[in-house]
């Protein structure tokens, strides 16, 4: 496998654990603490920086790693993206209109949902051999 | 008593089909040196062999150009019945 796109799956991977035990801690009412936001954006810096590292280490592998297949993932999982945090955000209302969660902690919800869902997307991607 | 009703039969649809795998196992490459020669990667020619990706125009006119064909050698349409 190309090098880069398993520095892209792993780092992915990494964000949509992370975000997701965020999420589940945030549901279960451990609240939004403060140190998740920066865990969550740590990481997603990390993994940046690691694909741009592998990038540089292995230059001869960029085009292949960036092929018209995976620039069309790419944009799909954008695309996933605006709708899983649509999705969520009605999905959050109703919670919070029926009091079982907190507004704040439904803010704090969004964003990293919607950092999640296209790094979910290329994960499920290159799995089935579509992303590199 | 006919009624005048539609008549549902098999729908035929149109679909894009390839030879790209025949004229590279033809030119004797693998998938991974088809890909080498093109700047993509041996799975992208692997899903566009197996009709699961299409490739764009460019991608096209490179495959057709690294295999020697034309192409309307490696991309045709046919019809199917769904």
């Amino acid at each position: 496998m190309n090098p880069i796109a398993t520095t892209r799956m792993v780092t992915n991977l990494i964000l949509v654990v992370t975000i997701v035990s965020f999420g589940g801690a945030a549901l279960l009412g451990y609240g939004a603490w403060p140190f998740w936001p920066w865990l969550i954006g740590g990481v997603a810096i990390a993994g940046s920086a690691g694909q741009v590292l592998a990038s540089i280490i292995w230059p001869a592998s960029v085009k292949s790693a960036w092929d018209e297949q995976v620039v069309s993932s790419h944009r799909a999982s954008l695309q996933f993206g605006y709708w899983a945090a649509l999705s969520l955000y009605f999905i959050l209302v109703l919670l919070v209109q029926f009091d079982l969660i907190d507004d704040k902690v439904a803010f704090y919800l969004m964003a990293p949902v919607l950092a999640a869902a296209p790094s979910a997307w290329m994960v499920g991607a290159s799995l089935l051999g579509r992303a590199g | 008593m006919d009624g005048g009703g539609i008549t549902t039969g098999p729908r035929r649809v149109t679909v894009l089909s390839n030879n790209v795998r025949q004229y590279r196992q033809k030119a004797g490459l693998t998938q991974a040196n088809l890909a080498e020669l093109v700047d993509v990667s041996r799975k992208t020619v692997n899903t566009v062999e197996n009709g699961i990706f299409i490739p764009s125009t460019v991608l096209s006119l490179k495959l057709a150009a690294a295999l020697g064909v034309t192409v309307e050698e490696l991309f045709f349409l046919s019809d199917e019945t769904e």
